[in-house]
């Protein structure tokens, strides 16, 4: 691999493009860049993963920053179900290291698949859970209130043995496959713990700084993290998913939304293929 | 009792300017990669610029959950307590996996 101007040039606005898109519909880029670097680039998946994952460590922290100081985010909730996320992170990440590329490419085409159908369900269908809060969650003090439009809104934690399970299998999700990992971890708070969705997914940012960076910690440390390629991508990632919130009050995500899973679901399908070792020859 | 007076201020601050440094690295190092390549001295000063970003980028979510042992050390709020240094540890092991 040589990284000329022209690479680091198509890999930051990629990046950029990625990073826009991601905060327009509420996804990180990493699901929709790792196949482009695997596909396009030539990317070894494993280094590619190593580049997605830090890069989500740069944009989820960036944001937290941002619903943490608003009070979106539940400090003490997305710290207890951090528990669960890093030990699922870390053997994630060391199982990722020790799989074969093409095992690895074929699981994560299964698991874009399942994020094109879960992104296809209609936003906030499914019932809220409105379950009696259980002991653990009184005991650790978990609940908590959010401010929108200035009025408050107080919630109760529910099933937090099932939320902790769940988020040790998002953290297994993100250190397998360098991404976020808020494809679970949103619907989980939301729909079985009782979490309302803004302050659900503002806690989901929240623990994902920490996800990832375990998971990146891995990546990072047996050397699969090259600096001329993880560079571009920060910055671009970074610089887009910036934009992409700024303007996402005057775009409407859903013909976006639709096509974003078109492009996912192409790619995951000729990745899967690939590593199946048939050529379709697009 | 569920709200954390103060820390979240503190929290946001480390964040955003512990990710602001690790990119301004990385860009640095991305603009010295791109004048300088090979590097003169043997080695890519541009290189080293965006490791030392990305490693920085990468303490930032642990120094956050320092910052929270130490809050609730402080609360003796040892539930919590237990529970972060839990997490830390497996940042830990993260970090020291290539090591081993």
């Amino acid at each position: 691999m040589t990284f000329e101007l022209v690479s680091s040039v198509i890999l930051l606005l990629v990046s950029a493009l990625a990073g826009a898109v991601g905060a327009l519909i509420g996804i990180g880029g990493g699901v929709i860049l790792i196949p482009f670097l695997v596909l396009f680039e030539g990317v070894p998946i494993h280094y590619a993963i190593a580049a997605s994952i830090v890069a989500v460590v740069a944009t989820s922290s960036a944001s937290a920053s941002h619903y943490v100081k608003s009070r979106m985010s539940n400090p003490r909730l997305g710290m207890f179900l951090e528990v669960g996320t890093s030990i699922g992170a870390l053997a994630g990440a060391l199982v990722s290291v020790l799989l074969p590329m093409n095992v690895l490419e074929i699981l994560f085409a299964l698991m874009a698949f399942y994020v094109c159908f879960s992104m296809l369900l209609p936003e906030g269908s499914g019932k809220e859970a409105k379950g009696e809060p259980d002991q653990l969650s009184d005991r650790l003090c978990l609940h908590a209130s959010y401010e929108l439009k200035g009025e408050k809104h107080e919630y109760k934690v529910c099933s937090s043995h099932l939320g902790l399970a769940g988020s040790a299998a998002a953290g297994v999700i993100s250190g397998l496959f360098g991404i976020g990992g808020g494809v679970i971890k949103v619907p989980l708070m939301n729909l079985r713990m009782g979490v309302p969705l803004r302050p659900a997914a503002a806690t989901s940012n929240f623990m994902i700084g920490v996800t990832a960076a375990t998971g990146a910690a891995v990546f990072f440390s047996k050397g699969y993290v090259i600096p001329e390629l993880v560079a571009p991508i920060i910055v671009g990632i970074a610089a887009g998913s910036v934009i992409g919130s700024k303007v996402s009050h005057d775009v409407d995500g859903t013909h976006l939304r639709y096509l974003f899973v078109a492009v996912l679901f192409f790619t995951a399908l000729r990745m899967l293929l690939l590593a199946l070792g048939v050529s379709l020859g697009f | 009792m569920a709200s954390e007076p103060g820390i979240e201020d503190r929290i946001s601050r480390l964040l955003w300017y512990g990710v602001g440094a690790a990119g301004g690295l990385s860009l640095l190092g991305m603009v010295l990669y791109l004048l300088d390549p090979q590097g003169s001295q043997g080695y890519s000063l541009g290189s080293l610029a965006i490791m030392a970003g990305v490693a920085l980028l990468l303490l930032t979510p642990a120094a956050r959950v320092g910052m929270l042992l130490l809050h609730y050390a402080r609360l003796r709020d040892y539930d919590f307590v237990l529970i972060t240094v839990f997490v830390l540890a497996m940042m830990v092991l993260g970090y020291l996996s290539g090591t081993g």
